[in-house]
């Protein structure tokens, strides 16, 4: 029996590139999840007609809880493999081959995706708070990655199961990466494209929100 | 009495009638309320009697009265601050527990109707 892979979109005020994602992943053969996270736009009709399974917060609540809500639906729905997926169109669909073969091999239950590990060009003030994001992961867990807030990620149906992210914005990516270390699950890096395009980078993170992820760190749970 | 003392200890009536007020028509419970009537009866005590916080002063080493009332509310702000963030974190959660349940709920209706 073929695994069911799911891919779990979190997405805000993304009607522009929403439709294209879901689309590029269905004809992946992949089912997809979206979370309109409290959108004021018409990111979820869009999803909706795409064909996506689509679930809405009615307010805002971050990256972090959608992707958790998505995560829930995911399982709930029988998936086996749960894939993690940018809204914004910077991830393709691809590379999703690349990221489940090591769980359906069995030799990871997680598959982190990594943008450096593939050339790709990344701008030189994200190509530094990215670097600096993986010297603090380092440091602050040990791991040895080269790449830790890709969107692109791969989970077991066991590890997304155990997972239950409690940083609700940013800060899920070293959440995530927190509980691998801590509870020592088996991971791999895979290599995937990012497509930088104004529109991505107008919707990403700046240095500031580094700050801002930094607090949620350390002052929340 | 200096036109300081008098405006102080007018604000702090004013104070007391609210945290009254708000017992009364069941805002906070006793707890709080006995607190809160605490907090401002001292500061009234301190306004009309400062030599009271002088003699505090003394017994800890610190220079006047007027400093030790200043470290004290410091300290007291840090720690109202401090219960305020903690609340606000559990609000947050909870909001986020209540509306990942409308978002799953939602879906399952829509099966049902299908």
């Amino acid at each position: 029996m073929p695994e069911k892979i799911m891919a779990v979109v979190p997405a805000y005020n993304e009607e522009r590139t929403i439709g294209a994602v879901v689309n590029d992943l269905i004809r992946h053969s992949i089912q997809v999840i979206v979370v309109d996270d409290g959108s004021d736009d018409n990111t979820y009709a869009r999803a909706l007609a795409s064909g996506a399974v689509t679930l809405r917060h009615i307010v805002n609540l971050g990256q972090g809880a959608a992707l958790s809500t998505g995560i829930k639906r995911a399982l709930l729905m029988g998936g086996d493999i749960i894939v993690t997926f940018d809204a914004d169109g910077q991830c393709r669909a691809s590379d999703i081959d690349n990221l489940v073969s090591p769980i359906l091999s069995e030799k990871a239950d997680i598959v982190l995706g990594s943008r450096f590990l593939k050339e790709n060009k990344i701008p030189f003030s994200r190509y530094l708070l990215l670097k600096l994001a993986i010297l603090y992961t380092r440091f602050t867990t040990g791991l040895k990655l080269t790449d830790t807030h890709n969107g692109l990620r791969a989970f077991s149906r066991h590890v997304a199961e155990a997972l239950s992210l409690t940083q609700p914005r940013m800060a899920h990516a070293s959440e995530i990466l927190k509980k691998i270390a801590l509870n020592k699950w088996s991971f791999v890096e895979a290599p995937t494209t990012i497509l930088y395009t104004p529109y991505s980078l107008s919707k990403g993170q700046s240095g500031w929100h580094g700050f801002k992820i930094l607090f949620d760190l350390w002052f929340r749970k | 009495m200096s036109r300081i003392q008098i405006v102080l200890i007018i604000v702090i009536a004013l104070m007391l009638m609210r945290v009254w007020l708000r017992y009364r028509s069941g805002v906070i419970v006793k707890s709080q309320f006995l607190w809160w009537a605490a907090l401002w009866l001292s500061g009234g005590l301190v306004v009309v009697k400062p030599e009271t916080v002088n003699r505090l002063a003394d017994a800890l080493g610190v220079g006047r009265g007027a400093d030790v009332v200043i470290y004290g509310t410091i300290v007291l702000l840090f720690f109202l601050n401090f219960k305020l963030f903690s609340k606000l974190v559990k609000i947050e959660n909870d909001i986020i527990k209540i509306v990942r349940e409308l978002a799953l709920k939602s879906q399952d209706d829509k099966r049902e109707t299908e």
